[in-house]
Formats: structure tokens, C-alpha cells, sequence
């Protein structure tokens, strides 16, 4: 078993800012890994098996420090939601990796493209929302949540990523409080990554390999950030992340472009 | 859903108290966490075993 520590701690700022954020994880540390010179097959099942273990870690807490509450009998809102998002996503994830692996490619540009304005245009209408607030963004809008989880599942089941963002912004845009929007995210994503998991489980029958070298590294520094973000989650005030979420996502967006168009 | 959702209501109720309270950590805390860190443990031990 080998242990890279540069590894455990950018698997440790990014799961920390995915926690804490809603998104970045799969999208910002994915590019990271292939530019460190790791295959597909040795980064994405391993991010999708530490996402799935360290989301359900950081869905615990979230519950336990009062983020959010889920309940299963009677199903409250926020586990409503989390499955629904979560429904989404499995159905996005199941196509995108069978798309992928069997050689049906969409032109990568015109996705990441595509992906990374809809992400800056989310952190921008982010800020525009929290100008706005008072006026007209301040009702809750279960069905809008419904068509935002729809659009996460279709970026994803095209490959281009941004589920997270997607799905955090949207909630925030449907009214839900910024706190527990980020912890929804997490549930919807543990469960859509253990989707992830099942697929790559059913196409290693079907010849192709793939190696967890990653995951005693990945695991380390999601475990660790799964355990604290929560809590920070918890102390700072809603208001701080009222901006970051809309920020990180926005800083997400110029990453994705610049790396399509510039590394 | 309805429209007069209560999600995040707790999470208002404990953002209206000042940060010290925030801060605090009920034994019930800090006892999943004892269990989580077992778990990593555990599951590291594994890793050993199969990588």
C-alpha cells in the first residue's frame, strides 16, 4: 500500500471545499490527476469510491451537527430532495460511463465548454441572487429544483462533469438555505458515486481494468476533510457561505476554461 | 415537495446563537467521531491487506 502525500492533501483541500462548497472534488482534482500523469482507469473509480465512503462520512455529520435533517420514516423534505438529485445523477452516471468506456465520444470541447460557462454563468447569477434577494429570489421553488437536478444529470451523463455546482447553485436558486444546500450535495453525491461504483463494477466484466492505486491517498485526505468540514460548516455564519459557494463556483468556471484554452 | 419547506430550519434557529455555541460539541459528537476514526483505521488496515 502506498501512501502520496501530495495526493492525501489535495484529496484533503478539495473534499474539504466540496464539502463545504458542494462542488469542486470530481471537477477540479480530476484534471489535477491526469496532468500528475494518472489514467482515467486509475482516477475516476477512485475518486468515485472515495466520494461515495467520504459523502456518506460528511452526510453523518452534516446530520449530527445540525446542517440539515434527514429523516426516512416520514421522508422529510431534505431526504426527498437529496434522492431525487440522487435519482438524476445515478441515471447520468450509469450512460456517461457506459458512453465513455464503449467508445461513443461527444466532441470534448464543445462539452467542457459548454460546462465550464454554465458553472461561471451559476457563480455570477450566484452574486446577482444575493443583491437580489429581497425581490424576487426569496420564494421557494420545488419545481425549479427538479429541472436544475435534471440539467447536473445531463452535464454528467455527457461526461463533462459540474454535477455539483449544478446542484448546489440550483438548490440556492430554489430557495434552499446555503448551509444545507451544501449538505444535501453531499447525500445525492455519495449515492450517484456508489452508482458510479456498480458501473465500473459491471464493465470490468466486460474486459476493462481498472486500478486503485489512488485510493489509500484519496481516502486519507477525504476522510479527514468528511470529518471537519461539517463542523466548519456548522460555526462560520450562513453569510460567509452565501459568497463562497457562488465565488468557488465562479473560480471553478475560470479553472475549467483556462484549462481548455490555455494548460 | 411543499412549497413551505423546512429544510435548513435548524440550521437558521442555530446560526441566529453566538459562535461559542456553535462551537460546542455535544458527547453524542464526539462519540461518532471515536467510531468514525475506528472506521478509517479499520478500513486503512484493509487497504493494507489487499493493495
Amino acid at each position: 500500500m502506498e501512501l502520496i502525500l501530495i495526493i492525501i492533501l489535495f484529496a484533503f483541500l478539495f473534499e474539504s471545499m466540496d464539502s463545504m462548497a458542494g462542488m469542486g472534488f470530481g471537477t477540479a482534482l480530476s484534471p489535477l490527476l491526469f496532468l500528475m500523469g494518472y489514467t482515467p482507469l486509475q482516477v475516476v473509480p477512485t475518486i468515485l469510491i472515495s466520494e461515495a465512503i467520504t459523502g456518506a462520512i460528511d452526510t453523518i455529520f452534516d446530520h449530527e451537527f445540525k446542517n440539515v435533517r434527514y429523516s426516512f420514516r416520514p421522508l422529510n423534505d431534505a431526504t426527498k430532495m437529496a434522492l431525487i438529485m440522487a435519482f438524476f445523477g445515478c441515471l447520468a452516471i450509469f450512460a456517461s460511463i457506459c458512453l465513455g468506456y464503449f467508445a461513443i465520444k461527444f466532441p470534448d470541447i464543445v462539452i467542457k465548454t459548454y460546462v465550464a460557462i454554465l458553472i461561471l454563468f451559476m457563480g455570477i447569477s450566484g452574486f446577482i441572487k444575493i443583491k437580489l434577494n429581497n425581490i424576487k429570489f426569496s420564494k421557494k421553488r420545488p419545481k425549479m429544483l427538479i429541472g436544475f437536478s435534471a440539467l447536473a444529470g445531463f452535464n454528467k451523463g455527457i461526461g463533462g462533469g459540474g454535477y455539483g455546482p449544478v446542484i448546489t447553485m440550483g438548490q440556492i436558486f430554489s430557495g434552499v438555505y446555503e448551509k444545507s444546500a451544501t449538505a444535501i450535495v453531499s447525500f445525492a453525491e455519495s449515492i450517484v458515486s456508489i452508482m458510479g461504483i456498480f458501473t465500473f463494477f459491471l464493465i470490468s466484466f466486460a474486459g476493462v481494468m481498472v486500478d486503485l492505486v489512488l485510493l489509500p491517498s484519496l481516502f486519507t485526505g477525504g476522510f479527514f476533510a468528511a470529518l471537519i468540514a461539517p463542523y466548519l460548516v456548522r460555526v462560520l455564519p450562513n453569510k460567509f457561505w452565501r459568497y463562497l459557494i457562488p465565488a468557488y463556483a465562479f473560480g471553478i468556471g475560470i479553472y475549467l476554461i483556462l484549462q481548455i484554452f490555455v494548460l | 415537495m411543499e412549497m413551505d419547506w423546512e429544510i435548513g430550519k435548524e440550521a437558521r434557529e442555530l446560526d441566529e446563537k453566538p459562535i461559542i455555541e456553535r462551537m460546542r460539541v455535544e458527547k453524542r459528537s464526539i462519540m461518532k467521531i471515536s467510531v468514525a476514526l475506528l472506521f478509517y483505521f479499520v478500513t486503512m488496515v484493509l487497504f493494507y491487506f489487499v493493495f
